[in-house]
Parts: C-alpha cells; sequence; structure tokens
C-alpha cells in the first residue's frame, strides 16, 4: 500500500494522520477528495463536508486526551470544522518550539452517502503557542460563525486568550473552576466583549430546574407571587465549588430584582444572606449543601411566601415539583455528559441573554457584606 | 382589565412554550390512532416538560374497562410508540397518575353526563381549572352527534375563552363539498371558528414547516418563485405501500380524497401562496385560502378532464424485490373496484404570481419507493452559449427540491464545469439535509400539534372556508369520474411510477416526470 493509500485509509476510519501545519488546508481538500473516488472501476461515491460552525478548542496538555474524546463525539453529532489547539500556556524564556498538526474525519454513519465533518489538531511546544491564534484564524471555515470551548480558567497568560475577543461564542465551564471567586474572570470577559454569546455549561445544566421553576408562574398562576418570597433555599448535592447553585441564586436574583444582598451568619454548608426585594421587603437567602442525594450542582429549590411553597427536589432519576394547589409530579431528569451539554452549548440554549445578569448577581452573592 | 403580570423567570426559556392547565378529553380511546400517535405523543410532550402544571386525560369509548386497564394499554403502546423508549418509571408515574377513562357510546346522553362530572371532579381534584380540548378520534359519521351532544351536555365554553374549549377534529372532514359545509354547519352550531382545529398531520412535520422558513426567512428566492424564473412545478407523494388492511376505508375514499384534498393542497398552497403578514393564525391561513380560490376550475366534458387528471389502480407487481398483490385482490376491496390508487394532475393557479406555470401534482400507492416532495424546475438560461453542453442544459433545467420525507432536506441543481480541457458541463447538487445539519432529533407531527391546539394557535390546522375550498375543486374531478368509470383500472403494475397516461400528460408539454 503507498504511503497515500495508507493516509487515505486512516482517514476513512476517522483516524488522526499528521501533516505540516502549513499544509493542513491542501492536505484536507486532496483527502477529501479521495475520499469520493471509489475504488477504481466503481463509481464516484457521493461524500458530503459538512460545517455549522468553526470550533476552536483550547486544552491544557494534562487534559488532551480528555478533551480529545469530548471532541470525537461532539463531531459526531454536530457537523463543525474543529480546531483543537492545545497546550495554550506559554512560559516566559521558553525555546522557539515546533507547532506539529493532525487532521481527521468524524464520519456519520447510517446515511445512503457518506457525511463527514473534520477535526484539526494543533499541538505546541515552547514558545510556539504564542503563533497558535494566527494559525486557527487561517483555519476558520468563511461564513460559519466561530465558537470557542475553554473549559479551563480563562487566565491571562493563555496565548488563546486573545481568540476569545473574535469569536461569536464562548462555551465555559464554571464548574471546573478551582475557586468560586474565579467567576469573575468570566465577568471580565464579558465586560471586555460587550456582544460575545456566553454559553457556561453549568447554566446549561441547570436549564431543566430553571425551567421547571419558570413554569410554577405561568399563567394561570399568578408570577405576582415571585415578589413577596420570604424565603428561598437552594440546595447542592456536591462539594466544592458551587457555581450551579450561585448561578441559581444569580438567576433568581437578577429576574426577581432583589438588591442590597447583605451576609448572614451561616456555616461552611449552609450560607445565608437577605436581600430587599424589588417591590419592598426582605427575602432570606440560603444556599445549602446536602451530600448524599443526587450528586448535582442543584438539587433542590426551595420558594416559600406565608405559608405557600413551591419545591423542585431531585434525586437521581427525576425532579419531584410541589405548588400549591397543585398535586405533586415528577420529570424525569438524568445527568448529562460533557459532549451532550457542549452540543446543546451549540443550539439555542447556547444564546441565552440571562446569563450575563445571573452570573453578576452570582459574584454579588459571592461579594456581599454582612 | 390591566395587562397580565409577566413571569419574570420566562426570559430566555420563552422558546419554550407551556400550555394552561388542561384536560384533554379522546373520542376514540381504544382505537389506532389514540394507541399510535396521541398518547404517546402527549407522553413525549410530558418528558419534555412540555405539558402544563395541571393536566389530564380523558379517554371515552365504548368498551367497558376502567382507569387501570386503560393506563396499562397506554403503557404498552408508549413502551412501543414513544419517540423515546422505552417509558420513564418517574414521569410514567406522574403521567399515568392523570390518565382516566369514562366508558359509553357516542350516541348516548348518559356518556356526557358522566363525562361532566368526571370532568368537574377532576378540575376540583388536579387544578385544570375548566380548560377542555376535545379530540374526536373517531369514525368520521361520528362527529356530528358527539359535537352536537358536548354542546347540549353543557360541556363547551363557546364566549370566551376562561376556561377554553378546544376541539380537535381528525380527517377527513367531509367526503365532499356537501357533505364538508354540512359538518361545518353542525361545528358552528356548537363551537366558535377558533375553537375548531381541523387536525391535517402534514402540516405537524418539521419539513413542511420550514417551507414556509426557507421561502420567508430567506431574502433570496422570493424574486426567483414566480412565473418569469419558474418553467414548472413537480409535487409528488409516492406510497410504496398498498392499502395495508385498510381496504374497506380506503374503497370509499380513494387517493384523492385520502391524500390530494388535505394533505398534498396543504403543501402545495404553502409553496405557492403570497407571504403572510404575520406567522400568525388568520395570516397564514387567508393566503392558503386565496391559492385554493385562484386554482383554474377544470372543463366539464370528463373527455377533457381526462386530459388533466389522470387516474390509476394498482396490478399486482413487486414493490423493492418483494411480491404484491393487485389492488382488487386486497381484503375489503370489490373484486371489480374501480377506486383510485394513483392520481396525476396538472393545475394552473390563475393568479399574477403563478399565471402560466404548470402545477403537476402526483399521488400513489404501491410506487418504487416512499418519497413526498416539492420540485421547483427553473427556466432554461436565455441563451446558450456552451454549445458541447447545450444538450445536458436541455435534459436538465436548475431544480430546487424540498425534500419532506424520506431524507428530509432542501438541494439545489445547477451546472458546473467538468475539471479538463473542454467545456462539458454536469449538474451537480448543492445539499441541506436535516439529518446531517442538525442533531436533535425532530419532534413527532402530532407532538406539535397537540401542544399548539393547547397553547390555542390555529396556524398549522386547516380553516372551514380552506376545507370547502380545496372541497369545490375536488368535487368537479370525482364528479367528472363518476360520469366516466375507468375502462382500463388495473392500468400499471406495482413498483412501477403509474399509468402511461400520466407520463403522457407530461410529454404533451414537452415535460417528464422527475425520476426519484
Ligand atoms: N389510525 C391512523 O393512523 C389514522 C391516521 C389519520 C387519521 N385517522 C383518523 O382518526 C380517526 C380514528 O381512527 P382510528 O384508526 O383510531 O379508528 P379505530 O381504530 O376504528 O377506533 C375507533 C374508536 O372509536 C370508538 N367508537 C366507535 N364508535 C363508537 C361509538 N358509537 N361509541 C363509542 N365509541 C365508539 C371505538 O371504541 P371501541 O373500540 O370501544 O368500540 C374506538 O375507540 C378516524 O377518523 C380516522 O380517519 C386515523
Amino acid at each position: 500500500m503507498s504511503e497515500a493509500e495508507d493516509r487515505l485509509r486512516l482517514f476513512k476510519k476517522g483516524d488522526a494522520i499528521e501533516v505540516p501545519f502549513t499544509k493542513v488546508e491542501s492536505e484536507l481538500r486532496a483527502l477529501w477528495r479521495h475520499a469520493a473516488e471509489g475504488k477504481p472501476g466503481e463509481p464516484r461515491r457521493p461524500v458530503t463536508r459538512a460545517c455549522l460552525w468553526n470550533l476552536i478548542v483550547a486544552v491544557d496538555t494534562q487534559a488532551l486526551v480528555e478533551m480529545k474524546a469530548l471532541t470525537d463525539h461532539v463531531g459526531r453529532q454536530f457537523p463543525a470544522r474543529t480546531i483543537l489547539v492545545g497546550p495554550i500556556e506559554t512560559h516566559p524564556g521558553e525555546d522557539e518550539g515546533e507547532i506539529y498538526s493532525f487532521v481527521q474525519a468524524h464520519w456519520r454513519a447510517g446515511e445512503a452517502h457518506a457525511t463527514g465533518s473534520e477535526q484539526v489538531t494543533l499541538l505546541s511546544t515552547g514558545a510556539a503557542a504564542t503563533r497558535l491564534p494566527s494559525l486557527v484564524r487561517s483555519l476558520l471555515v468563511p461564513d460559519a460563525p466561530t465558537a470557542m470551548l475553554w473549559l479551563d480558567t480563562p487566565t491571562h497568560e493563555s496565548a488563546v486568550r486573545e481568540l476569545t475577543f473574535e469569536v461569536d461564542r464562548l462555551i465555559i465551564d464554571s464548574r471546573s473552576l478551582e475557586r468560586e471567586a474565579d467567576l469573575d474572570q468570566y465577568d471580565l470577559l464579558s465586560v471586555h466583549s460587550p456582544s460575545l454569546e456566553f454559553a457556561d455549561l453549568a447554566w446549561i445544566g441547570i436549564s431543566p430546574m430553571r425551567s421547571l421553576a419558570a413554569a410554577l408562574f405561568d399563567p394561570p398562576h399568578d408570577p405576582a407571587q415571585l415578589d413577596q418570597l420570604t424565603r428561598v433555599r437552594v440546595t447542592s448535592g456536591i462539594a466544592g465549588t458551587q457555581a450551579r447553585a450561585l448561578l441559581m441564586l444569580g438567576w433568581l436574583a437578577d429576574r426577581l430584582g432583589w438588591h442590597n444582598l447583605r451576609r448572614q451568619k451561616g456555616s461552611a454548608i449552609a450560607r445565608r444572606w437577605t436581600a430587599t426585594r424589588r417591590h419592598g421587603g426582605e427575602v432570606q437567602v440560603e444556599l445549602q449543601t446536602e451530600l448524599g442525594g443526587a450528586s448535582h450542582g442543584v438539587t433542590g429549590l426551595l420558594l416559600e411566601k406565608e405559608s405557600d411553597r413551591w419545591s423542585l427536589r431531585r434525586d437521581t432519576g427525576a425532579i419531584d415539583v410541589t405548588a400549591p394547589g397543585l398535586p405533586m409530579r415528577s420529570q424525569p431528569a438524568r445527568s448529562h455528559t460533557n459532549a451532550e451539554l457542549v452540543v446543546a452549548a451549540l443550539g439555542a440554549r447556547g444564546r441565552d441573554p440571562s446569563y450575563r445578569e445571573g452570573l453578576r448577581k452570582a459574584i454579588e452573592f459571592l461579594q456581599a457584606h454582612s | 382589565m390591566s395587562d397580565p403580570v409577566e413571569n419574570p423567570l420566562r426570559e430566555g426559556l420563552a422558546r419554550e412554550r407551556v400550555p394552561q392547565p388542561c384536560t384533554m378529553i379522546i373520542f376514540g380511546a381504544s382505537g389506532d390512532l389514540t394507541k399510535r400517535k396521541l398518547v404517546p405523543a402527549l407522553y413525549s410532550l410530558g418528558r419534555d416538560r412540555l405539558l402544563p402544571s395541571a393536566f389530564s386525560v380523558i379517554g371515552v369509548a365504548r368498551r367497558d374497562i376502567g382507569d387501570e386497564a386503560f393506563r396499562q394499554s397506554m403503557r404498552e403502546s408508549c413502551d412501543k410508540f414513544a419517540r423515546r423508549r422505552p417509558v420513564e418509571e418517574a414521569l410514567w408515574k406522574t403521567f399515568s397518575d392523570g390518565l382516566f377513562y369514562c366508558n359509553g357510546t357516542f350516541e348516548s346522553p348518559d356518556t356526557y353526563t358522566k363525562l361532566k362530572k368526571q370532568l368537574d371532579e377532576l378540575d376540583e381534584k388536579r387544578g385544570t381549572r375548566g380548560n377542555r380540548v376535545f379530540y374526536l378520534s373517531t369514525p368520521p359519521n361520528e362527529y356530528p352527534a358527539i359535537i352536537s351532544m358536548l354542546g347540549q351536555a353543557g360541556l363547551i365554553n363557546r364566549d370566551g375563552d376562561t376556561p377554553f374549549t378546544r376541539v380537535i377534529v381528525e380527517k377527513p372532514f367531509g367526503r365532499d363539498l356537501q357533505s364538508a359545509r354540512s359538518l361545518n354547519r353542525t361545528v358552528h352550531d356548537s363551537l366558535r371558528e377558533n375553537q375548531t382545529y381541523r387536525i391535517d398531520h402534514y402540516l405537524g412535520k418539521e419539513t413542511v414547516q420550514n417551507i414556509l422558513v426557507f421561502r420567508f426567512a430567506n431574502g433570496i428566492w422570493e424574486p426567483l418563485w414566480n412565473s418569469k424564473y419558474v418553467d414548472h412545478v413537480q409535487l409528488t407523494v409516492a406510497e410504496a405501500i398498498g392499502v395495508e388492511g385498510r381496504g374497506g376505508y380506503f374503497e370509499s375514499a380513494g387517493i384523492v380524497r385520502d391524500m390530494v384534498q388535505n394533505h398534498m393542497f396543504q403543501f402545495f398552497c404553502l409553496m405557492a401562496m403570497e407571504p403572510p403578514v404575520a406567522f400568525e393564525a388568520e395570516a397564514v391561513r387567508d393566503e392558503k385560502l386565496k391559492v385554493l380560490r385562484a386554482l383554474r376550475l377544470l372543463p366539464s366534458d370528463p373527455k377533457l378532464v381526462a386530459q388533466n387528471v389522470v387516474r390509476g389502480q394498482y396490478s399486482a407487481g413487486a414493490v423493492g424485490g418483494e411480491t404484491r398483490m393487485s389492488y382488487r385482490q386486497e381484503k375489503g376491496v370489490a373484486p371489480d373496484s374501480n377506486i383510485e390508487t394513483y392520481v396525476a394532475m396538472r393545475l394552473f393557479i390563475d393568479n399574477w404570481r403563478w399565471a402560466g406555470v404548470p402545477f403537476y401534482l402526483r399521488a400513489g400507492k404501491a410506487l418504487p419507493k416512499r418519497v413526498t416532495e416539492i420540485a421547483i424546475h427553473f427556466k432554461r438560461a436565455p441563451h446558450a452559449i456552451f454549445p458541447s453542453a447545450a444538450a445536458e442544459i436541455e435534459r436538465q433545467p436548475n431544480v430546487l427540491t424540498i425534500r419532506i420525507q424520506p431524507d428530509e432536506g432542501i438541494a439545489l441543481n445547477f451546472f458546473s464545469k467538468v475539471p479538463g480541457p473542454t467545456t462539458d458541463v454536469l449538474p451537480v447538487p448543492m445539499e441541506f439535509r436535516y439529518g446531517t445539519s442538525f442533531g436533535a432529533e425532530p419532534p413527532e407531527a402530532y407532538e406539535r400539534l397537540l401542544l399548539d391546539c393547547m397553547l390555542g394557535d390555529g396556524t398549522l390546522f386547516t380553516r372551514g372556508d380552506e376545507v370547502e375550498a380545496s372541497w369545490t375543486f375536488i368535487d368537479q374531478i370525482e364528479k367528472a369520474w363518476a360520469q366516466s368509470p375507468p375502462t382500463d383500472f388495473p392500468n400499471y403494475a406495482s413498483g412501477t411510477w403509474g399509468p402511461d397516461a400520466a407520463e403522457q400528460m407530461l410529454q404533451r408539454d414537452g415535460r417528464a416526470w422527475r425520476r426519484l
């Protein structure tokens, strides 16, 4: 088998092929052309190259294997040109370094004719990371929107930070922050790029809870009751960074116009605040950690107005919903994989105008004084 | 009255439209449609968090079974037919707690007295607030009795929408103009038009709705969408199956009543109509009605009708390698039946946009494959400057295809130069496919339509005057056919593309059907 044939075989199998980084486009073109040619004597086989998004994926060395598995999964679900870049950190005084590049196809099975999308992996050593953004820019498919998946804390040192100012959508994951205080890194980014769409996997992950909560106050139920809540409690089922629970509180605080947040005496597993409601009056707010049940960042929401109580409680397979005057009901719920959340982030869910404000309020909770 | 307060938590989640609490009452609850489509669709809506916070279903039918047996039977159908299978226990518990059964015949007032009592109790117990959607999934001859009895039993709130009463009527809506008019009269005796939801499940299909998005969300097509640039349009609804045990029903219908009057005319209208002022019920339905009213009437002489409408019936043959009996051998079909299983027609819309453009429609059973599509054939370039390619260009003009099923998508064929030292050209397709572009699995047509009705949105349902307009046209065909029964039935073999006369109809115009 010639080298070209061997490469084509790997490409058709969906395996990665190393190519010089200056020749990524031309190699891909050739591979697609050959993939459409049948074996000698056989008719040409139609091959469609599909791309709805450019998806830049920024990766640390440690996470490379994990992220590769994730992009393989996303690539098969969603037609995008995926450009995986890493490692993205540079250190002063490093040698010039190298860029290594690989291309591969993500094929979609079960169709009368083959449809594929492509992935380019760019790996750098030493100071070569600083050249990655320019290479990425040259590889973007024109006319397709660009998303960037950056699951680590967006530090200033990172070589790809500059790309966040050029993309249409930034997919982040506040669940992976080491410190809750780092939430304001996203806020900083959002201040610098007012039109950038943020798709936070943590936010997408709590959207079933948010929509169930919203549905409790859809007509004919009176939403004005939300302005009379006296106590609100969000429960988390995990230890450590409470990004989801904080975002849930931030969302409620923003949508319900709570202001003047004050921290109250509590404990590490039961943090407490008081806020002033939109039309006056006080609401007691609580973030509670309760381990041992469903391992999810938001396992419960309790809203109280005098003797009326609305509650959502999540166990491993379902969310139980109770509300005054309605029968209790269960809504199935399951944990979503990162790949599923990323696919959702590339769809309409990744464009939620209420996120920025929710994030800002979540930070206000963290920064509130007593 | 002051405006209701908006729900502040809806912002950003507004896409998920959740209806008000209500009860859905399904007449014909032990029937095939309830099992295969309706209850599985409701379950799937529940799974997607789209059912109201308080929701119940009451199934009504003749046989004497209780709530538990009804729940068990619906569980089996959801396990078999719901979009996401198997059923999830936690959700099933909540969903089935809201399923109830009421037995009785549709003709007996006692049934409605019992039903009313049950509904009032459920409103109290489950918070459904008197809002009701009645679904008539029964033999069509039962519709008038049920609608009148509902009115007499005080189960319809005709005034206003608090609480709301809506009635979904299954197809067929009449079997000719006279019966459709009479049914409309019965409906309007008890209900306002905007409480009446005549269902045509084709309108619930994503690709059919996409016709409107494709036409009116893009600025580039409308300038071409007229007689100046369009040579002709072909609409095809081809089925590979025969009548599949529904011979008895089909004998009283035929393909024109079963497929053309409703489904096919619906997407024909969406394809041909003028831009509506808004995507809302009255605006869209007004425009569809104008298309039907502009349809050129057929000549009254049956011989001249035959030049524009060709009928066919399948004989034995093979479809996809499997042998198939003739229509006349099917169960429930008369051995000398003259019912058509195929129709091809040539229509004109006499309005400014479509003057002189023929629309060729064909629908048939036992054809080589299952395809539903609209193909817009554009006029050729006015002057041929590539002599070596002239024949190729002549043979295959630019075609824009909207495929409704299977392989849902849109393709545009245009010419491209074949690489090499000559100016040979070949048509190449530019394709968009739903399956490959959107990972998400589309909802079933019935899910969308049931949800829309609960939300009070009638855009994807047919209005009374539309149904009458389409029957007005169809009646001419049925009348001409009744005057001159076919002499050549069966006239196409199963597994072929229909009778020769259908080919000849296009050949006379210098055109040909697309090979699909
Ligand atoms: N099946 C489909 O896929 C399909 C597709 C499109 C449209 N449709 C339309 O949907 C409607 C229902 O179709 P289907 O196939 O579900 O019909 P079906 O299987 O024949 O079911 C008829 C139902 O009506 C009940 N029923 C009939 N007469 C009754 C009476 N006098 N009193 C009380 N109950 C009575 C039957 O109850 P018992 O069994 O207890 O007698 C049964 O539940 C029809 O109008 C059909 O044209 C059906």
